[in-house]
């Protein structure tokens, strides 16, 4: 079987998060799904545009279809924007590793998303949520460029704060409207929070410079590298470690992560 | 081993060409390329084809798949199945860097279809060095003259033709057809000059300990200082044997189209540009470390070889004279 | 020994010394005497390693467009290393002020490749003497005309020396009339030999980029070649055709003729009977005598209002 070869897979429905962010229910036509993890990734092609690496954003023990959280930037994920439920994609994968979960047990968590870095790790929180037993104290660091490029606004106002023993702070770098909450970057806003590195696990997901900013603040905050947790992009286009391109010296993203700990990274090139 | 008269070539080409598509050093312009052979001249006087094997078999565009309909209703063909070929007249580095592409595209986790097809239909007949190329450097490399890694027959250059020894099952197969063509061989001669051949420039190069000599060294000022004659082209990998990175896209008229897969280089300055803006390695110097890390230090990580067979295309054709043969130079002198 | 070279490493040092600039290109020592590279001095040191001989081959202009962003650099220039700036600067990549140009007087370069060839063996030193190249080698000094042994570029040269430096290493040599007997050779074919002509060189092209990125002509910012929308990724021949058409097309009336492109191309391409072509026609089209030299009034990149045709207002074809 040729692993660059998608699947057929059907469009069921768009469900806009910001101006910029859409959500795409996504269902193999032969198959229905496939068996992931959180954090893992697949290759969603709009056929005569081209195929990018989208990180999945739903959550396979709730045995629905695939989603994506999909920002237009260019131009795979402009034609997605122009798409409409019933048209055809293609769907291959999923790859790369996930977060270590079976680690967690026991252990408290903190969640640290910008923008539509939240859409990785909304499949890892609703995993976490669904098994909430399993974890200690739950807190959900989000921030955004405004309030209404937030994501998943149902969940983060709604669902997530419902939870047992889950906090969700939510932050934008500049507000407007009737915004009531916080206005700060969110590497600022986590140290006003202070979260304390105490038996917690750190994941963050971003763009590159708020992560880049979040590890250091995670660090100030007394956290050890092997508790901080976070999950690379870099440019992708075969998925399966053939193409040569998405390498951080000796590791390719797309095999050895995108799940790497801030341990890991500290061993690698500073280039991603 | 058998040996072969030189006058019989053409003869064994023809037969194998029955079956596959022959491929042979054509001269062209002043330059010998591997070229489909109809019975034309094939080149002798030559070191390395211009073009090397890699093209044959991992080739610059080729199709992954084709699809036709519209938004609701589509359909995809796979690429179908590559005809058998044979590539006569490659360099034991050529092979070599053939074996290597295969290390890394069949090996782990998924299989690289397209190679793994394709690769199983070539009969790759190398010839063997009696002379090194003014730019060879194969033994720095770990590779010798007398290379069978990759090659399904060995072809010896002998007095008045070639001593010929078949590498794999695949190689047996094609000399069966061609018996008639073959005698005994006399002696093993032929074989034991092209593997005891010394490649001068190589004796000028230290390769030992060099993935461990480059630890540490990412940081070093000599990548920003050798950068900044590169031109970002892709002359370097699209000559070399063993550059394997590619590019996905798609091409499309009206409610046809295909998805190829296609040679890029890690050199040009967008290869990383993402979507959005986003560049690891805007700068030439981080793109010119990449690709020589990437042969000395991370392909030795990863499949236990370097990424260079020593062929001395890059050496040669750098339009800017940065090629391995310098840097592996300049390390010598850098390196602790 | 070599008292152009000696002066030419005396005026970088001092340069670079006085800080009057940050950086001084040139050549430096490679592989082998007959490939010295593309060099760039930091400081009187590495200013002291500058090589200067009948091998200097690549072109060096096109690397301002990258060296001069953090301060002035200097440049040894022979005349199409002078065209080159000229382009640059006219098109506003590089400012003037930001180069300090040491003119040579060029009498070609000769071809590494070409030289070993002819010798039969490595190749230490030569001399150009007029018409013919005098190559040493361990078996002592062989001589051969000039046009079996100089780049190709070098044969059809009208620019010697750069029309203006900041200093000269020595009397510049004035310029000629460039001559398009090659292209005058492909017109007389007719159109199916010209066909299978070009057809047959450019099934070759590997689209390394290599002519691209070696012409101080292409310094756009962002290329339409590299731009799927304009030019696909497929490499078959008629994207070949589409590639090279498209960037003859882009640096007519404003090729240098450096004839870097040619030399750049790993598959012996002679891109540069595309840019004589345009470059004869807008000669003969537009009364240009230098088509090659960037000029005041550009043919093909300059519009006044009393042009003989007119601005085509209402034109419905425009």
């Amino acid at each position: 079987m040729n692993p660059l070869v998608p699947e057929i897979a059907t469009i069921k429905d768009i469900i806009p998060e910001t101006g910029d962010v859409k959500t795409f229910v996504v269902e193999p036509d032969n198959t229905g799904s496939f068996a992931y993890r959180p954090g893992q990734c697949a290759m969603v092609s709009v056929f005569g545009v081209g195929e990018a690496m989208i990180s999945i954003t739903s959550t396979a023990a709730r045995r629905g279809p695939l989603e994506f959280s999909v920002k237009r930037v260019g131009r795979v994920s402009g034609a997605l924007h122009e798409a409409e439920p019933g048209h055809k994609v293609g769907v291959r994968g999923p790859y790369g590793n996930w977060f270590p979960l079976e680690d967690w047990a026991g252990r408290n968590l903190l969640f640290v998303g910008g923008g539509i870095g939240l859409a990785p790790l909304r499949a890892l929180i609703n995993h976490c949520l669904d098994e909430r037993d399993r974890y200690g104290r739950v807190d959900i660091v989000y921030g955004a460029r405004s309030p209404q490029d937030l994501c998943f606004k149902r969940e983060i106002m709604e669902n997530w704060p419902r939870v047992k023993d889950v906090g969700v702070h939510l932050t934008v770098d500049a507000a407007n409207g009737d915004w009531q909450g916080a206005v700060a970057l969110v590497p600022h806003f986590l140290e006003r929070l202070g979260p304390s590195p105490e038996g917690t696990v750190a994941v963050t997901c971003g763009p590159p410079i708020m992560i880049k900013y979040t590890l250091a603040s995670l660090t100030k905050l007394g956290f050890a590298d092997d508790q901080i947790v976070t999950t690379l992009e870099l440019k992708m286009q075969c998925g399966v470690g053939k193409c040569g391109r998405c390498n951080i010296g000796a590791k390719y993203v797309c095999l050895d992560g995108p799940v790497f700990t801030y341990e890991q990274l500290k061993q690698l090139p500073q280039e991603y | 081993m058998k040996l072969m008269r030189a006058g019989a070539l053409p003869r064994l080409l023809e037969t194998l060409g029955r079956q596959a598509q022959v491929y042979a050093p054509a001269t062209e312009d002043g330059l010998v390329l591997l070229r489909p052979w109809t019975g034309q001249a094939i080149a002798t006087s030559y070191v390395n084809p211009v073009n090397s094997l890699k093209g044959l078999v991992y080739p610059q565009t080729e199709a992954v798949l084709e699809f036709t309909g519209g938004d609701e209703n589509l359909s995809l063909r796979e690429a179908p199945a590559p005809a058998p070929q044979v590539v006569f007249g490659g360099r034991p580095c050529d092979a070599a860097g053939l074996a290597l592409i295969a290390q890394v595209l069949l090996e782990g986790t998924f299989v690289d279809e397209l190679f793994r097809r394709r690769r199983e239909a070539t009969t790759v007949l190398t010839v063997a060095c009696r002379e090194p190329g003014p730019y060879c450097f194969c033994r720095a490399m770990g590779v010798s003259p007398a290379d069978e890694r990759g090659s399904d027959v060995m072809f010896y250059p002998a007095d008045d033709g070639y001593l010929v020894e078949a590498v794999t099952a695949r190689g047996e197969e094609a000399l069966q057809a061609v018996a008639g063509l073959l005698a005994p061989a006399p002696d093993t001669g032929a074989r034991d000059a092209c593997r005891e051949l010394r490649i001068p420039l190589a004796e000028k190069l230290t390769t030992d300990r060099l993935a461990a000599r480059l630890e540490g060294f990412f940081e070093h000022p000599y990548w920003e200082q050798v950068a900044r004659r590169c031109r970002s082209c892709g002359t370097c990998a699209y000559l070399c044997p063993t550059c394997y990175c590619t590019a996905i896209f798609d091409t499309s008229r009206g409610t046809r189209g295909r998805r190829l897969r296609g040679w890029d280089s890690c050199q040009f300055k967008d290869f990383l540009l993402m979507a959005g803006g986003h560049n690891p390695r805007p700068a030439k110097k981080q793109r010119v470390r990449n690709r020589f890390l990437h042969k000395l230090s991370y392909s030795p990580a990863n499949h236990g070889a370097y990424g260079c067979v020593g062929c001395g295309r890059c050496v040669e054709k750098c339009p800017a004279d940065l090629h391995m043969v310098a840097v592996l130079t300049d390390l010598g002198e850098v390196l602790p | 020994m070599n008292e152009r070279q000696a002066k030419l490493r005396s005026i970088a040092g001092s340069l670079l010394a006085e800080g009057r600039v940050s950086l001084f290109i040139g050549f430096g020592p490679g592989l082998e005497p007959s490939r010295p590279v593309p060099w760039f001095a930091k400081n009187a040191d590495e200013a002291g390693k500058l090589v200067l001989d009948p091998f200097c081959g690549p072109g060096l202009a096109r690397y301002l467009l990258d060296e001069t962003a953090a301060g002035p650099a200097g440049i040894v220039a022979r005349g199409c290393d002078g065209l080159g700036l000229e382009r640059l600067v006219a098109d506003k990549r590089v400012g003037r002020d930001q180069v300090y140009v040491v003119g040579v007087a060029c009498r070609g370069a000769v071809d590494p490749d070409k030289a070993r060839r002819l010798a039969g063996r490595p190749v230490f030193g030569a001399e150009v003497n007029g018409e013919t190249v005098a190559l040493t080698t361990a078996g002592g000094r062989l001589s051969f005309p000039r046009s079996d042994c100089l780049l190709d570029r070098c044969l059809a040269c009208a620019d010697p020396s750069p029309r203006t430096a900041d200093t000269w290493l020595e009397e510049p040599l004035p310029g000629a009339q460039r001559e398009f007997e090659g292209v005058e050779a492909l017109e007389k074919l007719g159109p199916d030999d010209r066909y299978a002509f070009w057809a047959r060189h450019l099934e070759r092209c590997l689209r390394c980029h290599a002519c691209r990125n070696a012409c101080p002509a292409c310094n756009c910012v962002a290329c339409s070649l590299d731009n799927p929308e304009w030019l696909e990724r497929t490499t078959g021949l008629a994207d070949h055709f589409m590639f090279h058409f498209t960037r003859a097309y882009h640096v007519a009336g404003r090729c240098v003729a450096c004839g870097e492109c040619q030399r750049a191309c790993p598959v012996g391409i002679p891109l540069m009977l595309l840019n004589e072509k345009f470059m004869k026609d807008i000669r003969d089209l537009f009364a240009v005598p230098d088509p090659h030299r960037p000029q005041e009034a550009e043919p093909l990149g300059h519009f006044s209002p009393d042009d003989p045709e007119g601005w085509r207002e209402g034109d419905e074809t425009l």
